[in-house]
């Protein structure tokens, strides 16, 4: 297999208070990782960092076995110590815009162009900038619609649809144009259970369609560890745990995990 | 004069000067529309925090384009007359070839001339300053309120940063624009009489100077009320069916489309 994603001692702070802590992770080709963990914790920063749209001050990240931001360099590189600095500018081979490109994402709310309708949402991407062919953009932008079950409302505007609905919309835009990756950043945060129990159903159904990795911040602990094949608990900055997941919910090593168990148990 | 004493039987004979005043009002604003708008877009742009190539160029602009949208626009264009006749030239020797000659006549042959006279010239830039300064004011303050999350969504699916403004941040603009913009427009018509003051034979110069007395063919008479009449008739024409277009328009399905609706209890 493939790596992909290999992050390597990343580091975050803003204004000294450290966000991301030494986190080292590979996503291998069509690997779903579930990165657990409390509000606040880091999770969305995280996801942020692997698509550059925030920096990194220590470590580096590798995509494909090239370097994208920050250099395996020969003292700061594992060994012992943290990780060297790492410089703003990502590495010259890497466009950010285009290196994007191979990625879908939902965010947690608000994820829609209002001006334009579910299908034109859909589309927008794989048509204007990953420039596939419109007749395929659309045909592959109904038949995501069809999967995340919005077939009937493609030609409504967003304003229209509930909050659950515009979720799943945008996940079905995130698979639009045959993505390496996919991103999703809290994505039932707004919803209630019956649109969450939807949209994750409609994800289970996109991933064996699709060959996306797929790196999901979530704190639904129990869909997480039956739809991961590696999860990772992210407390304060630190992956304090990271395994496959039976053994992870089965036998949780650390307090902070045992206790961040507990209490989503209880909203199970 | 009384002012009870309308005369419309000797306006009949003014009728082809009123007629080539607002033709050359009308030709004066498409013409400050044509300058002005697209310069005022592109100002917007520039000055705009959120698109920002160049902060200090932006902060720059603005305060220089503060000067003519906050002034009244008689002195825009009186200032531009006297500090800047040259400002012009450019444009009137472009006009110039309008000229039909002093011989010829009829609403061709004025509009001809008074497009080639220098105070045309000088009232379109000066003008087009003017509604430059508005269009940037209204871009920027729009452009301002496209969602922020919105554009990290742009940003999050590659967009370079051409296509984040050609796809997000201007078609989310135009919704907010378009009535201003449409607003400013039909504004630059009723300022376009402002050009009579530096000596364009608009309709308002026309009507002030060319007022035939009552009996005689000679200027500087006695119409006066008449002519402003039929001004103002004039300008209600062409403007209160401008105002009914743009109320259609921004009311139309399409400019509304996915737009906020309000909640009913």
């Amino acid at each position: 297999m493939t790596h992909l994603f290999h992050v390597h001692k990343i580091g975050k702070s803003y204004d000294g208070k450290v966000v991301l802590d030494e986190l080292t992770l590979s996503i291998t080709q069509g690997e779903v990782v579930c990165v657990l963990g409390a509000a606040k914790g880091g999770k969305s920063t995280f996801i942020r960092c692997l698509m550059l749209l925030e920096r990194i001050d220590r470590g580096f990240i590798e995509y494909g076995g090239l370097p994208v931001i920050g250099v395996a360099s020969a003292n700061g590189n594992g060994g012992n110590g943290k990780a060297a600095k790492t410089p703003r500018r990502p590495a010259l081979h890497v466009r950010e815009h285009r290196f994007r490109r191979k990625f879908g994402v939902v965010f947690p709310s608000r994820n829609l162009f209002p001006n334009r309708t579910v299908l034109q949402n859909v589309v927008e991407g794989a048509l204007h900038v990953n420039r596939i062919p419109r007749r395929t953009a659309l045909e592959t932008g109904r038949s995501l619609l069809a999967t995340v079950e919005m077939a009937e409302k493609a030609g409504d505007y967003p304003e229209t649809l509930t909050a659950g609905e515009q979720q799943r919309v945008a996940l079905a835009r995130a698979f639009a144009a045959e993505p390496e990756v996919v991103f999703l950043d809290e994505i039932t945060s707004t919803l209630d259970p019956p649109e969450t129990a939807r949209l994750f159903r409609c994800l289970r159904t996109l991933r064996d369609e699709h060959s996306a990795a797929i790196v999901m911040a979530t704190n639904h602990a129990k869909f997480a560890a039956d739809f991961a094949d590696l999860l990772c608990f992210l407390h304060e900055g630190r992956f304090l745990e990271k395994g496959s997941p039976r053994r992870l919910v089965t036998e949780p090593r650390s307090e902070p995990f045992q206790q961040f168990l507990k209490s989503v148990r209880a909203s199970w | 004069m009384t002012d009870t004493d309308w005369q419309w039987s000797e306006v009949a004979a003014a009728w082809p000067l009123i007629q080539g005043g607002f033709a050359v009002s009308v030709t004066l604003t498409l013409l400050v529309i044509a300058l002005g708008l697209p310069a005022g877009l592109v100002l917007g742009l520039l000055t705009s925090p959120r698109v920002a190539w160049m902060r200090p160029l932006g902060w720059l602009l603005t305060t220089l384009l503060a000067v003519p949208r906050l002034l009244p626009g008689l002195v825009v264009v009186a200032a531009f007359f006297v500090l800047w006749p040259a400002s012009a030239e450019w444009l009137h020797d472009a006009l110039g070839q309008f000229d039909p000659g002093p011989a010829a006549d009829g609403v061709a042959a004025e509009l001809g001339r008074a497009v080639a006279a220098p105070p045309f010239a000088i009232a379109a830039v000066a003008l087009a300053v003017v509604l430059a300064a508005r269009t940037e004011f209204i871009v920027r303050s729009s452009v301002r309120h496209v969602s922020t999350q919105l554009r990290a969504v742009a940003r999050a699916m590659g967009m370079s940063r051409g296509t984040e403004l050609t796809r997000v941040i201007l078609p989310m603009t135009a919704r907010g624009t378009a009535a201003p913009l449409l607003g400013a427009g039909v504004r630059v018509f009723r300022d376009s009489t402002l050009a009579a003051f530096i000596g364009v034979a608009d309709v308002l110069f026309v009507a002030v100077r060319d007022a035939p007395t009552p009996g005689t063919r000679g200027g500087n008479g006695h119409l006066g009320l008449e002519l402003f009449t039929l001004m103002a008739i004039g300008f209600l024409v062409i403007l209160v069916p401008a105002e009914l277009f743009i109320r259609w328009l921004t009311r139309s399905r399409w400019m509304r489309r996915g737009e906020r609706r309000a909640v009913v209890a």
